[in-house]
């Protein structure tokens, strides 16, 4: 149904419409995890279930699932120096980040689901490295301070 | 089009429809598919060239990766295999794609100051022209600084100057082009020191900015 609506409210819905489109796709109240480093298209990031294009820069928070298409490829910098990156057709989630040194609270699990996936260690590998797991389908990683690759068939 | 166009159109049309129907519809029979499996890398680490351990389990067994390029196959319900040292052009070819994007190693820096204030000691001062090519070197930086100083004074004043240390480098980086949103700044004041002291003691060592670039 088309309703004539006076131009400020126009504006008003327009200006609404804008904010929810910028708006990430669920707020993020944890602290952030890491930055997006390299983005070829397609890769997104999806966060509550919604994907959203990947911008180098963009924030990553624990919980989001790193994506990329055929083309696609993505690398990430965790806040304690994990460096992660996709090859084309890959998905990850980032399922635990907990990076506070000065309490030692330390985790850090990536959940690889798909594609091909490069590891290099950060701080939290080298202070608790057995709060660091690279999981997959059908294993379980655990990681003693090094460079891992970890390639994931799809089902 | 001419009416010659459209029969040409037509008879491609029928030639394409004759040719797939050939195909079809019953496929040629095919071996089972070999059930998924995933692989895992134990490789260099990029920077230092050190090989750490891996360790791979589930609940059917345990496989421990030592050297460089081995690897192993996991496949569901089974244990991971025995280790197989993957060529160099091996793992180009199954990793190249994701190799070819690892951003480079995050890098620190130490800035070290004078007794009592935010005033860097000559050294650091020109160590932090080397901080800000670090910053401009990367795509899409983001920094960490952590101001810190020695014991002597109280701890209070301590956390105040920290901050006030990390504030000055922070607004140097900005100077020179950083984004402010990318750059945390924190002070640990005397708390977290790089040699351990009594309290009350002047060590030129603690009086520091720490500065991640990554």
């Amino acid at each position: 149904m088309a309703v004539a609506l006076p131009f400020s409210a126009r504006a008003l819905v327009l200006a609404v419409a804008t904010l929810l489109a910028a708006a990430p796709a669920t707020a993020q109240s944890g602290p952030v995890a890491g930055r997006v480093k390299v983005a070829v298209v397609t890769a997104a990031i999806v966060r509550g279930g919604q994907a959203t294009p990947a911008a180098v820069g963009a924030e990553v928070f624990e919980a989001d699932v790193l994506r990329t298409g055929a083309d696609g490829q993505l690398a990430v910098m965790l806040k304690d120096e994990t460096r992660v990156s996709l090859a084309p057709g890959s998905e990850v989630a980032l399922a635990t980040f907990t990076y506070v040194p000065s309490e030692n609270r330390l985790g850090l699990v990536l959940r690889v689901a798909r594609g091909a996936l490069s590891y290099v260690s950060g701080r939290i590998a080298r202070l608790l490295p057995e709060s660091v797991r690279l999981e997959t389908p059908t294993a379980v990683i655990g990681v003693r301070g090094t460079h891992a690759l970890v390639r994931v068939e799809a089902p | 089009m001419t009416a010659h166009g459209r029969w040409l159109r037509v008879t491609l049309a029928g030639t394409v429809a004759a040719v797939l129907s050939a195909c079809g519809p019953t496929p040629p029979p095919q071996a089972p598919a070999p059930p998924p499996s995933d692989l895992v890398v134990l490789v260099p680490d990029p920077e230092s060239g050190d090989v750490g351990r891996l360790a791979i389990s589930n609940p059917a067994g345990l496989v421990e990766l030592t050297r460089a390029g081995e690897s192993t196959t996991v496949v569901s319900g089974r244990a991971p295999a025995t280790p197989v040292v993957l060529s160099d052009a091996e793992i180009q070819r199954l990793f190249g794609a994701a190799l070819a994007v690892q951003p480079p190693a995050a890098r620190q820096f130490n800035l070290y100051f004078e007794l009592g204030g935010d005033t860097l000691t000559p050294e650091s001062q020109a160590l932090v022209a080397e901080v800000i090519a670090a910053v401009r070197g990367r795509t899409a930086p983001d920094v960490s600084v952590i101001g810190h100083t020695d014991t002597t004074g109280a701890a209070d004043a301590n956390v105040a100057l920290g901050l006030r240390r990390a504030g000055l480098i922070r607004d140097l980086l900005i100077q020179a082009g950083l984004d402010p949103a990318v750059v945390d700044v924190v002070s640990h004041g005397e708390s977290d020191p790089l040699v351990d002291t009594p309290d009350g003691t002047a060590e030129a060592r603690n009086r520091r900015v720490e500065v991640t670039v990554r």
